[in-house]
């Protein structure tokens, strides 16, 4: 994309070309700043459901005064051998192609005002609202649109946008326990129907485990924003707070991983088990609610067999109840796991970030890996072991109450894992509907 | 009996909501010769909307890209 802008400047400036983005990302705060960081003049559209169908990205295409493709994947790399000639400096008007009928699109303003329960008017009500809704913003009269979409159903592409409208409503203020589990559920459920949409899968990477990544997502955020600031510029507020696993790079060790050698299970020397004997008081959710989200390796759905079969990402939300806040100066809450036989983590003890000053009714997120080991070299052993699928663990927190007392809690919780098919080499031909590429020497 | 049975079968159909939806065939964006689909959607920026179609009369370059 940087390269597209820097090549077309002059042919824009000169008004002989126009460009436009259309973003297949959930969040459009983070494309807003990429195209701030990269000082981009041209507008980015969103499109997070995927209505315009692509598969993949990035996929260029030059298209002439009429709307016909004249130039599809053009290379940046031979822009003057390619891209000038045969796309810049033709002139089109005479060619047949302007009277071909344009195929159908979506042109929100015209499904805006449908009523409720159409599901073009909630996609454009959705859209247009979603562009402003932060953690502490709401959907108000917007709602019954984005549950709509949740409801969604009946074909991969249904329920991948059911999957969408989930994780909306999780990065809105009026996020519901399950909500993100609910997203990443159908984002699988449509990948297993359909294992060449690279976006999709793109979707349940980014916050699935690290080595199911083919590259870290939001690594660039944090220095974005530090150029954008020294350039004198407010820098985009990105307003979902990034998750561990959305900058986990796979060619980096885990942060804590445990040390080479030791004990399975065994913990960091500067992180003791916090309640070995069992007796903290419990918290049943009075004070705390834990929701949690497990995002599983996509090698299951064909592609990428990198990631061990059992491999997850756990992200786990502590949201505060109504009245109750996080003291500031006590250590951060802790996730214990016991961690089962014939599985791994980095740690047993994952620590959420410290509250900040001024939100301290705001939900902490963390999130850690788990992976079952890897199993024997040599022909499978049928006789061999299943590792659990559920897994305990426990959260320990400092909370304060309305009256200002703050109390030490302990909430026990369970991780299931379910275990996907082992991979296989791939969807047969034609199985999600379209054909599959030939063989590179099919026509020799 | 039977007008009566037809006419809740198409109560049934009238009152359901729909729930089917079909993205736009990815060819049509890399297919030469095609027509590009008209589309109307957000700024990222929250500018406002963009529609393809008003850039009839120039020549556009679209990119479809992630930030990621």
């Amino acid at each position: 994309m940087p390269v597209w802008h820097a090549k077309t400047k002059a042919l824009v400036a000169a008004g002989e070309l126009a460009l436009v983005g259309i973003v297949h990302e959930q969040h459009p705060d983070r494309a807003a700043l990429f195209a701030q960081w990269k000082e981009f003049d041209f507008p980015l559209l969103w499109d997070p459901f995927g209505l315009t169908g692509m598969k993949v990205v990035p996929v260029v295409t030059a298209v002439d005064e009429t709307g016909v493709v004249r130039l599809p994947r053009p290379d940046p790399r031979k822009f003057d051998e390619q891209f000038r000639p045969l796309f810049a400096e033709m002139d089109f008007a005479a060619e047949k192609d302007a009277t071909t009928p344009r195929p159908e699109g979506f042109v929100l303003s015209q499904h805006v005002a449908e009523p409720p329960g159409t599901i073009h008017g909630s996609l454009a009500r959705v859209l247009q609202t979603g562009i402003s809704v932060g953690p502490s913003g709401s959907w108000g009269e917007w709602s019954k649109d984005l549950e709509a979409l949740m409801g969604l159903s009946g074909s991969p592409f249904a329920t991948f946008c059911a999957g969408v409208a989930y994780r909306m409503r999780h990065d809105s203020g009026g996020a519901v326990p399950g909500d993100f589990q609910s997203a990443l559920s159908s984002w699988s459920a449509a990948l297993h129907a359909q294992p060449n949409q690279y976006i999709w899968r793109r979707r349940i990477q980014q916050w699935g485990p690290r080595l199911d990544k083919p590259y870290p997502f939001y690594d660039w955020i944090d220095g974005a924003t530090v150029e954008v600031a020294k350039r004198g510029e407010t820098p985009v507020a990105v307003r979902a707070a990034l998750s561990g696993s959305e900058v986990a790079d796979k060619t980096k060790k885990i942060p804590g991983a445990r040390p080479e050698g030791a004990a399975l299970g065994s913990a960091p020397k500067e992180i003791a088990e916090p309640d070995p004997t069992g007796k903290l008081v419990r918290d049943d959710g009075a004070l705390v609610g834990l929701e949690l989200a497990v995002a599983q390796n996509t090698s299951s759905a064909g592609g990428s067999v990198r990631s061990p079969i059992g491999s997850s990402r756990v992200h786990v939300t502590l949201r505060p109840k109504k009245g109750t806040k996080w003291p500031l100066d006590a250590d951060p809450p802790l996730i214990w796991l016991e961690i089962p036989d014939l599985w791994d983590a980095a740690a047993p003890a994952f620590e959420f970030p410290l509250p900040k000053a001024g939100q301290e009714s705001a939900p902490l997120t963390a999130d850690f890996e788990l992976s079952t080991q890897p199993s024997k070299l040599g022909p499978p052993d049928e006789s061999a072991k299943m590792p659990a699928s559920e897994l305990k663990a426990y959260a320990v927190y400092s909370i304060c109450l309305e009256d200002g007392t703050c109390v030490f809690r302990r909430q026990d919780f369970s991780i299931e894992v379910s275990f996907p098919a082992p991979p296989e080499m791939g969807p047969p031909p034609g199985e999600d509907g379209e054909p599959s590429e030939p063989p590179k020497d099919a026509d020799k | 009996m039977l007008f009566s049975l037809i006419s809740l079968a198409a109560i049934a159909v009238t009152a359901a909501p729909q729930k089917t939806l079909a993205p736009m065939d990815p060819a049509v964006w890399t297919t030469p010769g095609a027509r590009i689909p008209d589309v109307e959607l957000p700024r990222v920026d929250g500018g406002g909307l963009v529609r393809l179609g008003d850039y009839e009369g120039k020549k556009l370059l679209l990119i479809h890209f992630a930030s990621w």
